[in-house]
């Protein structure tokens, strides 16, 4: 919305040191948030008046003339001008060379098709005053002076805020000029100068009778109709049109731009009918002058063309302005092309009226239509506001179509009731809610610039909420606070530190393990962490054997990719394989995140439902891939085991055997054991998926619920105490089938010896030259440790002979040559 | 006698010891005359079997040409010595200049980061750090943060409705102001980092998904002076000592009074540049005191305690931090990106 400067002064006078800019600094701090400031007629102070001596046709171009122009002083000027409406004898606006106008066009002396112009005359939209609603230069009164600087002709020279409509979405009260002076006069404690009703005075007996019957009266708070007669319509006066042009709306005719300039005045949208298209009521004597306006709910099916020409259809739960016949108007939001003003129209029914806010704006929703009254409406207005609004509109119409008659009396119909309070208001609770003592005289004089009607009783104030306030913007004693906090200024309070008793934090274990394991897989393991989105997509879904039916689905997602939510970080983390293989030689990288099930969680869903919400998990996974790397399997394998050593979580690798999930190769999948109970999975992609999604080189996979690994944290370590005597460490190499276990392996190992064989490590798995076909050779190395002596080289040669052949008889493993 | 045979041996051994290249040699020169079992040293042990008279001259002599080889074989070492640096200097030398690949080290999400720095802030001032769910209940996400059914500001937010009744994904992180009431009640103080979502299309300034960290803090008597104190320390700490908060009014139905909070440019210091676009200010907060009907939704009692509520857009501070001009990036999973935090 945009807000005039000059317009603003109608209503309140800004102190002489205030600039515009300052004013909008202060709003900005108060009250709204401003977008831009565009300052109007700059230029006019640098433009001059000139009197168009002679114009004859350009001699070498059939559209341009040729001026002689006085510009005072003696002065006359040759000007090549191309607008059509040039004639001799005008006073027009002249641009001298070395003017810059406010499209950025810098004049200069030159020559046009043979003739030098030594000049150019504008048009109101080469002076920055928006679209002309004439074609051609601005043609300036008569009177105006030669010579003279244009801005004492034009009193133009304006500063246009640009007000962030959002931020105005709780105060109705703002959306024209005087709500927003009241404002401006309580910030710099200037007088408001308040709009008085005044009775029109050119009500006049007439034969038309007018009714106006509201169906709905709780759609419809108020409506005031009145029937104005002896209307011609014709453009507006150049004031009128001005000031419009000058907040963006587009000048048309009289009695539109009367509407129009009370909706952005007041912010009340007035609507004018055109008496003769409305049905008129047979009954009664006076045929053809009775109407009878009907405020109702559309019917079904009943349809509308709007002024913009569009065909609306209409439903029970819209609001409609009818008369006998047909619906003429969607209440709020905008009339019907049926019953609009034109040319010949000489009598008009006159509308302010106050609508229901949600149902204007479910209207203007549901239409797809929203309009400067539907915007204005969904606020939720003063129904005062129309009384207002009616008034005013009265009053301009008798100023600017001298002969208008109001016939009979103005209808108003109401049905508003206002919580006007009073609220009890104590300073100690204003003090406590600000942290600052604000002098009670302040608070005083703050609430009543806003309006606010005040009664001292004993400490407390009783706070009677002007109607304008009192449409569900203020209700509480807190919203007072906040009156008088912006006002006197969030910059005048001090900050201060809470003085509360010290407590020690909750300690969230989730956070701290998720911390701890994120700076690990990082920091430590080379991994970098991905946040994919907690979305998924149906056909993405599929193609890892994942069931849809089987994730929550989005109801509303207006992005065809987003059509359920995750259940697994899996999906998302293999097309960020897919999209860095190509950067980067290895791709290492994780996600913590949450992932979604249909089935219930533990979180109730509050109010008054005893539901629970959808169980939440947080899940960890990860993904290596490295160029020539074939088994990244080890690679990811190493990365959990890590992770699990680092919250000291004792887990095994188990075969996957039964229901590999799809998209994993179930080859290569292991799961990670914990305590008897499966706590993830470390796999590779299966080279379907790896295919579908174009990843070229092996994926490994790893996957851990972290939702349970935080219950088996336990930031316990119980210390062993270093070994006293040393160990011996000797390599074996075996050669053993090629499938051959190791775990089984390892088992048989300390079968054969458990107490001194203290550890067995598998460095080298070879399967090749000098390796019989369907063999391998393990090579391992063991150490052995007595705790009560040193061990001797022999002892431990000979548990080396026992296990040999222990190996030898459970998988026929040989020496390795 | 015992005069020419020490005579001798020091030629012989000041001959030997000059004619040593290396320090191996010298170290066997130093035994063969000064060890334990040297030449010289039994020599020496002989002086106690001379006459009485000998004895004074003879040990006197002895202990010189001691002294004598002692510093010849000092001074022939520090020579071969430096020699020999030079020498291992040869042996040794590469090109320091040039690197082999350094270990490679991943790197967390920016979002990541600054979650991290701003929960550490408000755990030193003793705030919880708790996590809420992502998918809400329209109770907690609207309805319990005073905004009925027919509040104009859930048309504003976008909500992404999921199947089931009531449910959507978190428009804000807000949702456990209430939840954390109820659990904790009064007093309380806590940070909420976490993941929201806006059903819109996205560009590089608009994303579905994006990061706040929501806090609040209910005790006795809170004031809109209190929330200004606490998050200028937060400014300064992100910001450096300069940092100031300004405060401006701003509605949303879950507050009152309702602020929004701007810092001092850090880019330019309040002077005005690009970043802030010529205001000197930053936006990065929206806050207020509890409303009372929130409050009494999370059970509390707003005749007996108040609090104050803020949320950080992480996402805009990740972005302004780094000087990140594409909101998608964060989600993106592009190493390109990721790799440079």
């Amino acid at each position: 919305m945009k807000i005039s400067f000059n317009w603003l002064k109608d209503f309140v006078s800004v102190p002489k040191n205030v600039t515009p800019e300052a004013l909008a600094s202060k709003l900005m701090l108060t009250t709204t948030e401003i977008e831009g400031i565009e300052k109007r007629g700059e230029v006019l102070d640098k433009l001059i008046v000139g009197f168009v001596k002679t114009r004859e046709k350009h001699p070498n171009a059939d559209r341009l003339s040729a001026t002689k122009v006085d510009i005072g002083g003696g002065k006359i000027l040759n000007i090549v001008c191309g607008a059509p409406n040039i004639a001799a004898g005008q006073k027009v606006v002249v641009a001298l060379p070395g003017v810059t106008l406010p499209n950025g066009l810098t004049l200069e002396r030159r020559e046009v098709r043979g003739i030098v112009s030594e000049g150019m005359i504008c048009s109101a939209d080469e002076m920055g005053l928006g679209p002309s609603s004439h074609a051609g230069i601005m043609v300036l009164s008569g009177a105006a002076k030669v010579g003279a600087k244009v801005s004492t002709v034009l009193p133009m020279k304006d500063v246009i805020y640009e007000i962030d409509n959002k931020s105005l979405s709780h105060r109705s009260d703002l959306w024209g000029h005087y709500g927003m002076a009241r404002e401006v006069a309580a910030i710099f404690g200037q007088k408001f100068k308040e709009y008085k009703i005044k009775k029109a005075k050119n009500i006049s007996k007439s034969a038309v009778k007018f009714e106006v019957k509201v169906q709905n009266k709780k759609l419809c708070p108020r409506y005031l109709g009145a029937v104005v007669e002896n209307i011609k319509i014709g453009p507006s006066p150049a004031w009128l049109s001005a000031r419009l042009e000058s907040v963006g709306v587009r000048s048309i005719n009289n009695i539109v731009d009367i509407t129009n300039y009370v909706m952005l005045e007041f912010g009340q949208p007035m609507h004018a009918f055109d008496f003769e298209k409305v049905e008129a009521d047979e009954r009664g004597s006076k045929r053809g002058l009775t109407r009878k306006i009907i405020v109702r709910e559309a019917k079904n099916g009943e349809s509308m063309a709007t002024i913009d020409g569009v065909q609306r259809k209409l439903d029970s739960s819209m609001l409609v302005i009818a008369d006998n016949k047909k619906p003429i108007a969607i209440a709020g939001v905008m009339g019907g092309g049926n019953s609009e003003v034109s040319d010949k129209t000489t009598k008009i029914i006159l509308e302010a009226a106050n609508f229901d806010f949600i149902n204007v704006r479910k209207t203007s929703m549901r239409l797809g239509l929203r309009t400067e009254a539907s915007i204005r409406f969904e606020k939720g207005l003063d129904p005062n506001f129309a009384e207002l609004g009616m008034a005013r509109a009265l009053e301009l119409i008798a100023k600017i179509i001298p002969g208008a008659k109001v016939a009979g009396k103005i209808v108003d119909v109401k049905n508003f009731k206002l919580n006007q309070g009073p609220i009890k208001f104590d300073f100690d609770f204003l003090n406590k809610k600000i942290g600052e003592i604000i002098p009670p005289a302040k608070v005083v004089s703050i609430l009543k610039d806003l309006g606010f009607g005040l009664k001292k009783v004993g400490k407390v104030l009783n706070v009677k909420i002007p109607t304008w306030r009192a449409t569900k913007d203020v209700d509480v004693a807190e919203d007072l606070v906040e009156e008088v906090a912006r006002v006197y200024g969030y910059d005048n309070i001090r900050g201060k530190m809470p003085e509360v008793r010290m407590t020690t934090p909750e300690e969230n274990r989730a956070r701290k393990v998720e911390r701890l394991v994120k700076n690990i897989l990082a920091k430590g393991l080379g991994m970098t962490e991905i946040c994919n989105y907690s979305f998924a997509e149906e056909k993405v879904l599929r193609k890892f054997g994942l069931n849809p039916a089987e994730h929550i689905r989005l109801k509303n997602s207006i992005n065809k990719n987003l059509t359920h939510l995750r259940q697994s970080l899996i999906p998302g983390l293999v097309a960020n394989m897919a999209q860095n293989q190509y950067f980067v030689d290895s791709v290492r990288i994780f996600e913590m995140g949450k992932i979604f099930f249909r089935e219930a969680g533990e979180l109730k869903k509050g109010g008054k439902s005893s539901e629970r919400l959808p169980r939440q998990d947080e899940s960890l996974a990860g993904m290596i891939l490295e160029k020539g790397n074939e088994t990244p399997f080890y690679g990811v394998k190493a990365v959990a085991a890590e992770v699990l050593d680092v919250l000291h979580i004792a887990h095994k690798f188990e075969v996957w055997q039964k229901d590999v999930p799809m998209w994993a190769n179930s080859a290569r999948t292991a799961k990670i054991v914990v305590g008897g109970k499966t706590l993830g999975i470390v796999t590779e992609l299966s080279p379907a998926v790896e295919q579908s999604f174009g990843v070229r080189h092996r994926v490994g996979i790893f996957g851990i619920n972290f939702t349970e690994l935080v219950k088996l944290y336990r930031d316990e370590v119980a210390y062993r105490s270093i070994p006293k005597y040393p160990a011996i460490e000797l390599d074996l190499a075996l050669i053993v089938t090629q499938k051959t276990v190791w775990d089984d392996v390892l088992k048989n190992i300390f079968e054969a010896e458990n107490r001194l064989v203290k550890e067995v490590k598998l460095f080298d798995v070879y399967e090749g030259r000098g390796v019989e076909a369907g063999k391998k050779s393990l090579a391992f190395r063991i150490v052995y440790r007595s705790d009560e002596r040193t061990l001797r080289i022999e002892e431990a040669k000979k548990i080396e002979e026992k296990i040999i052949q222990k190996l030898g008889q459970k998988f026929g493993a040989k020496l390795r040559a | 006698m015992f005069q020419d045979e020490l005579q001798k041996l020091k030629e012989r051994a000041l001959n030997e010891i000059r004619g040593a290249h290396d320090l191996d040699r010298l170290r066997e020169m130093e035994i063969k005359y000064l060890g334990r079992k040297g030449e010289l040293t039994k020599i020496l042990r002989t002086v106690g079997e001379l006459p009485e008279t000998e004895r004074g001259p003879a040990g006197n002599l002895a202990n010189q040409v001691k002294q004598v080889l002692a510093s010849e074989l000092g001074r022939a070492k520090k020579a071969l010595g430096e020699k020999e640096t030079g020498k291992v200097g040869e042996k040794e030398w590469i090109d320091v200049t040039a690197s082999k690949s350094k270990r490679h080290l991943g790197h967390l999400n920016p979002i990541s980061l600054v979650q991290y720095e701003l929960e550490d802030i408000f755990s030193s001032m003793d705030f919880m750090v708790l996590d809420g769910p992502e998918l809400e209940s329209d109770y907690y996400n609207f309805e319990a943060l005073n905004i009925p059914s027919w509040h104009p500001a859930r048309e504003m937010q976008d909500t992404f409705y999921v199947e089931g009744d009531g449910l959507l994904m978190r428009t804000h992180t807000s949702p456990m102001q209430v939840r954390t009431m109820e659990k904790y009640g009064a007093p309380v103080r806590a940070v909420v980092p976490g993941r929201c979502f806006r059903n819109e299309a996205t560009d590089a300034r608009h994303e579905h998904t994006f990061y706040q960290l929501e806090g609040f803090m209910v005790d006795k008597d809170i004031s809109v002076a209190n929330l200004k104190a606490v998050l200028e320390v937060v400014a300064q700490k992100l910001y450096g000592p300069d940092a100031k908060v300004r405060l401006r009014p701003k509605y949303y139905p879950f507050v009152e009074p309702g602020v929004n909070g701007e810092v001092t440019c850090f880019l330019c210091h309040g002077k005005g540049c690009r970043l802030c676009k010529n205001t000197g200010w930053l936006e990065i907060f929206g806050a207020g005191l509890i409303h009372p009907n929130v409050l009494r939704a999370g059970g509390i009692d707003p005749e007996k305690w108040s609090g104050f509520a803020f949320g950080f857009g992480l996402t805009r501070l990740a972005m302004l931090k780094y000087g990140i001009d594409d909101i998608r990036l964060f989600c993106g999973g592009d190493l390109r990106f990721l790799n440079q935090f």
